[in-house]
């Protein structure tokens, strides 16, 4: 290249660097603004399920700014990009100090989550944490910190419930003579809910036939599946996320491993594009995950109408329905912004703590059927847990005619539970 | 007996899939001698181009090669003539550097412009697969494998009969002696690395139907991509391709018989003892591994 | 350049001085940055910039340790993770489980580290060039994945974490003034060894193996011995850096401190700086890692992954036009200059 060219490009560089100096503070909203902070992964290994939550949660910021916002003021959000826990401190760092925001929100996974709220904790501000779902989030004896999903162990203790109560007789078998097979990713949520399952597992007295976990990087499926099929599992419950869930089902259907039921949790299966990569084979697949549509009998009318806008938008937006992750994520703004907010006397977070812990909303109250009622140093069997949404709801739902059907619990289920046993490859 | 005859088919196969994602590479980091950090990425670009293609015509992968073979050939001039060239006369990690930062910048213009999702086209049969007596695979998988087989083939008889295959075993050997014996090294490198690059074009039609597309898929197979062309031998074509097979033999009989929780680690193990033990390669040169690179 | 001697009281070795960076001196520029450093650590107050100073220090100090095998010894290393979270998760584990306070975690953890490096370099001694490079990468590979599984021991994927008791014994501190001076410390105390290893005889058989090592062991030196015992030190000073960055974020995982990424960035840091210089690592250093931060913060309001696509191309342009990296950038325009200046002392002088 030559030289004038070399000289060229060294500009535009150093400009950018410049710029960047210039620039405090990054991110600016008009000052009567109630400023929040959202932290996502917008990049990196979690990108889709940080993009997709994010539009969420702006469809739950408009929704409230054209209801007036809270008390007048207008809700502003200041992202963050939290590909991983050290970023998303930096960033949490950034937008707290730069920006003054008294409130951050987001996270999606559990490090990020562990890592985002430890940070808002010491800075004094208030944590609102939509879906990360380590137990440990709340088990820190942080005051500021509120996890409005459920906790890890919580997922695979409705997949092995669900099972108890109506697969069992569906499949012509006891329930302690079911062979289960469970099969997680070995990541953070994959392996909290494994031991969720695992514990839970114990507690009913029922041994697991298959209890592997596999690396996120695994590009074959074939050695597991194969495994998989020389158990001869009846109920197969199984943590993956989108590519692996794509894999493992194709590699399942290649080597024809049958099995009666299968209860994806959350993650892979839960993702409506799963049904643009497998087709049909989706069908009759159970997923324990955050409820995505259910018995508008089972919401407060509001709420019910509230979720019916949500879907409308968000479908307009992404041309698609909403994941689990991105339900959930409006289902959290949204009862802050209605519920939490306007019962706060100001942003402040002692105020917003107040309010939050005032907080004792029957289940129905958010759009995926969930109530909000926070513990508080006083759960009888663990009075070291702060901020726990006692009432966040978990179920089971079933992929049905190539949509998500809810089955699970019966207040909340919008449809019979259907295609029990999976009928084999060949027959599909 | 059925169960591990179908762990090694479906190894072997797999193995010959990731051959033909690393022959590129083998004869890139053969004649040039340099570590390209952006081979996954070009995995990925060619494994969305052959997805746009099929989108948009609704031919099958294989014919979409027509296209995003060339595309990827013109692509690797492009990366050759802008990146690679400038840092070749310079110290060895200024092109490792330069080719992280493309990494990095070709990752992160896939998620702004085609954002995270999935992206698949629709499989043969619809996925149903061939049955071979007890053994199960799907079409693609073979296919994938006789192709790669049919490359690597045609790899090899060009290295040894062409005039340009033998410049490349000379370069490969001795890039100083080369350009005396009068062989235009620069303009080698150059066709060397567009035809690397084209070569991971067709790995990318090839893999498309059994993986998704999505920005990040390249940091699931670049680490084996390296790996498979350090155990077979850098520059060496029947190299890539045993390694590839002996990677996939060795993923799928310990996924099985250990713990597929360990994933990646038994080949990198796998890696490292062959590293110690026999540092060329199954069938590199002899002494690559200890001159390494002249810088 | 003009090269000055300080001789020091009696016992105390000269160090040799010079304008510009090269190998060999402290130059007057490095001292002029690295005090700049510790007076901005002094004087700015606003959190997310003392945030990016904090950062920024620790990867200054990660770099220079790095520098030691890869810039000094030429063992290009990707994967010193592996050396960083053996630091990070010895002394956080010894806490964790025994109490132990991290300032004596970290010696523990260094010297893990160290006999890992060790280990390592003896077992891929033959290797050169990429072959080594990616046997590195393929060992941290192994320890990230072991890692993952010794749920019992680092707990796994869910990670590890140091409750945030503020408390001078546990190295954990509210303010954030503790860490800056921690940080800053840790940067120092590399720099003085990189300078010091450059000006003694270790330094120079390092230097005489990295570039001719027939040579080298012609005239006597141990090419093995003088390999083994640089990574060995790199290693530990790498892990003693992880113990600082357990201690300030609090939270470890191992698929984020025991990553390819991570060690990228140590190399990464010392190929824009410049490698096999004291000071390469630093300037590389504070170019790198606020200009990160700031992309991101600036751009992250937007379009998602725009600002690495930004980074990514900053690094192949800084890199394709430094390849020396800032160091030799600046001692080339140093040199320039000082030639510059002599031709018109020359000239004054023949006017006159």
């Amino acid at each position: 290249m030559t030289r004038r060219l070399q000289a060229f490009l060294r500009a535009p560089s150093r400009l950018v660097f410049i710029a960047g100096f210039a620039c405090f503070p990054f991110g600016s909203a008009p000052a009567e603004d109630i400023k929040i902070g959202v932290l996502e992964p917008f990049t990196g290994p979690w990108a889709k399920n940080g993009n997709e939550s994010y539009v969420a949660m702006e469809i739950a910021r408009d929704m409230i700014n054209e209801k007036g916002g809270i008390r007048g003021d207008k809700i502003a959000f200041i992202r963050g990009d939290a590909p991983d826990p050290s970023a998303g401190k930096s960033e949490a760092e950034r937008i707290i100090n730069q920006n003054g925001v008294k409130l951050i929100t987001g996270t999606y996974a559990s490090p990020l989550g562990i890592a985002i709220s430890a940070e808002a904790e010491r800075q004094g501000v208030v944590h609102w944490e939509t879906i990360a779902s380590a137990d440990v989030i709340t088990k820190r004896g942080y005051k500021h910190v509120f996890q409005v999903g459920p906790a890890a162990s919580r997922y695979g203790t409705a997949a092995l419930d669900f099972t108890k109560e109506e697969l069992a007789n569906r499949l012509n078998r006891k329930f302690e003579d079911l062979r289960i097979a469970l099969l997680w990713e070995n990541r953070a949520f994959g392996t909290a809910v494994g031991n969720g399952v695992r514990a839970r597992a114990k507690d009913l007295g029922i041994n697991l036939i298959f209890d592997e976990g596999y690396d996120q990087f695994m590009t074959d499926m074939t050695p597991l599946v194969q495994k998989l099929k020389d158990a001869r599992p009846d109920v197969l419950v199984v943590i993956s996320f989108i590519n692996d869930t794509v894999l493992l089902h194709r590699k399942a259907k290649e080597l024809d491993f049958n099995v009666p039921a299968v209860i994806g949790v959350s993650a892979g299966h839960s993702v409506p594009d799963l049904k643009d990569s497998i087709g049909t084979a989706v069908n009759g697949l159970f997923v324990s995950d955050l409820p995505v549509l259910v018995n508008p009998n089972s919401l407060r009318p509001d709420v019910q109408a509230a979720a019916e806008e949500f879907n409308k938008r968000y479908e307009k937006v992404q041309r698609r329905v909403p994941a689990g992750h991105a339900v959930a994520s409006f289902a959290a703004l949204w009862t802050l912004f209605n519920d939490v907010l306007p019962k706060a006397k100001s942003i402040a977070p002692e105020e917003v703590r107040t309010a939050a812990l005032s907080m004792d909303l029957p289940p129905g109250s958010l759009i995926n059927g969930s109530g909000l009622k926070f513990s508080n140093f006083d759960l009888p069997n663990d009075p070291k847990d702060a901020g726990q949404n006692i009432r966040s709801s978990i179920g089971v739902w079933q992929w049905q005619n190539m949509a998500a059907r809810q089955v699970y619990p019966k207040n909340l289920a919008t449809n019979e539970i259907a295609i029990v046993p999976l009928p084999d490859w060949s027959k599909r | 007996m059925s169960t591990i005859v179908q762990l090694l088919v479906s190894g072997i196969m797999l193995g010959g899939i990731y051959a033909v994602m690393s022959i590129g590479l083998t004869l890139i980091f053969g004649v040039l001698k340099i570590v390209n950090f952006a081979h996954g990425e070009f995995l990925m670009l060619a494994m969305y181009v052959a997805w746009a293609v099929v989108s948009a015509t609704g031919i099958t992968t294989y014919a979409a090669m027509a296209i995003v073979t060339p595309l990827l050939f013109g692509f690797g001039l492009l990366v050759y003539f802008l990146i690679v060239r400038p840092g070749i006369e310079k110290p060895h990690l200024v092109v490792v550097f330069a080719t992280m930062g493309l990494s990095i910048a070709m990752q992160n213009l896939a998620l702004v412009a085609m954002t995270a999702d999935l992206r698949d086209v629709p499989p043969l049969f619809g996925g149903t697969p061939i049955k071979f007596g007890p053994l199960y695979f799907r079409l693609e998988l073979l296919l994938g494998f006789l192709i790669s087989m049919a490359i690597t083939l045609a790899l090899m008889i060009f290295v040894k009969r062409t005039y340009v295959g033998k410049a490349i075993r000379a370069t490969v050997q001795d890039r100083d002696a080369a350009m005396l014996m009068g062989i235009n090294v620069p303009r080698l490198f150059l066709l060397t690395f567009a035809v690397g690059s084209a070569l991971v074009g067709i790995a990318g039609c090839i893999m498309l139907p059994l993986y998704s597309t999505f920005p990040t898929v390249g940091l699931n197979f670049v680490l084996i991509a390296y790996v498979v062309v350090v155990l077979g031998g850098m520059g060496s074509m029947e190299g890539a391709f045993l390694g590839g097979v002996c990677i996939g033999i060795v993923q799928s009989l310990s996924g099985y018989y250990v713990a597929p929780a360990y994933g990646q680690m038994f080949y990198f193990l796998v890696f490292l003892l062959v590293m110690i033990f026999r540092p060329n390669g199954l069938l590199g040169q002899r002494g690559a591994a200890m001159v390494g690179i002249n810088e | 350049m003009g090269a000055g001697r300080i001789a020091g009281a009696e016992g105390i070795q000269a160090i040799s001085f010079s304008v510009a960076p090269r190998r060999g001196a402290v130059s007057i520029i490095e001292i002029v940055v690295l005090a700049s450093c510790i007076v901005a650590a002094v004087v700015v107050s606003n959190r997310y910039a003392v945030d990016i100073m904090i950062r920024t220090f620790l990867w200054a100090g990660l770099a220079l340790a790095w520098n030691i095998a890869g810039g000094y010894a030429g063992l290009i290393s990707f994967g010193h993770a592996a050396f960083f979270g053996i630091g990070a998760y010895t002394s956080t584990i010894l806490l964790l489980k025994y109490g132990v306070p991290p300032w004596f975690g970290m010696l523990a953890g260094a010297l893990i580290a160290g006999c890992a490096g060790a280990l390592l370099t003896k077992v891929c001694a033959r290797l050169r060039g990429p072959f080594f490079i990616l046997s590195t990468l393929a060992a941290g590979e192994v320890v990230r994945i072991a890692a993952l599984n010794w749920r019992t021991l680092t707990g796994g994927s869910e990670g590890l974490e140091i409750p945030p008791v503020p408390s001078v014994v546990d190295m954990v501190f509210k303010s954030q003034w503790p860490y800056v001076t921690i940080m800053v410390a840790y940067m120092l105390a590399m720099f003085a060894l990189s300078a010091w290893i450059e000006q003694t005889r270790y330094g120079y058989y390092l230097f005489a193996t990295r570039d001719d090592e027939d040579g080298a062991s012609a005239i006597g030196i141990n090419p093995s011995h003088t390999r083994i015992a640089a990574m060995a030190v790199s290693a530990g000073t790498t892990a003693i850096g992880g113990t600082l960055f357990a201690q300030y974020f609090l939270y470890l995982d191992p698929t984020h401190v025991i990553s390819p990424d991570i060690s990228f960035q140590f190399a990464l840091i010392c190929a824009v700086g410049g490698l096999g210089t004291a000071s390469g690592p630093v300037f590389g250093a504070l170019i790198i890692v606020p200009l990160s931060e700031l992309l991101r913060g600036l751009l992250s309001q937007s379009t998602s992954g725009l600002h690495l696509v930004i980074y990514g191309i900053i690094v192949i342009i800084v890199i394709l036009y430094f390849p020396s990296g800032v160091s030799g950038a600046i001692s080339r325009a140093a040199s320039k200059l000082s030639l510059a200046a002599g031709f018109a002392a020359r000239v004054q002088a023949k006017k006159m």
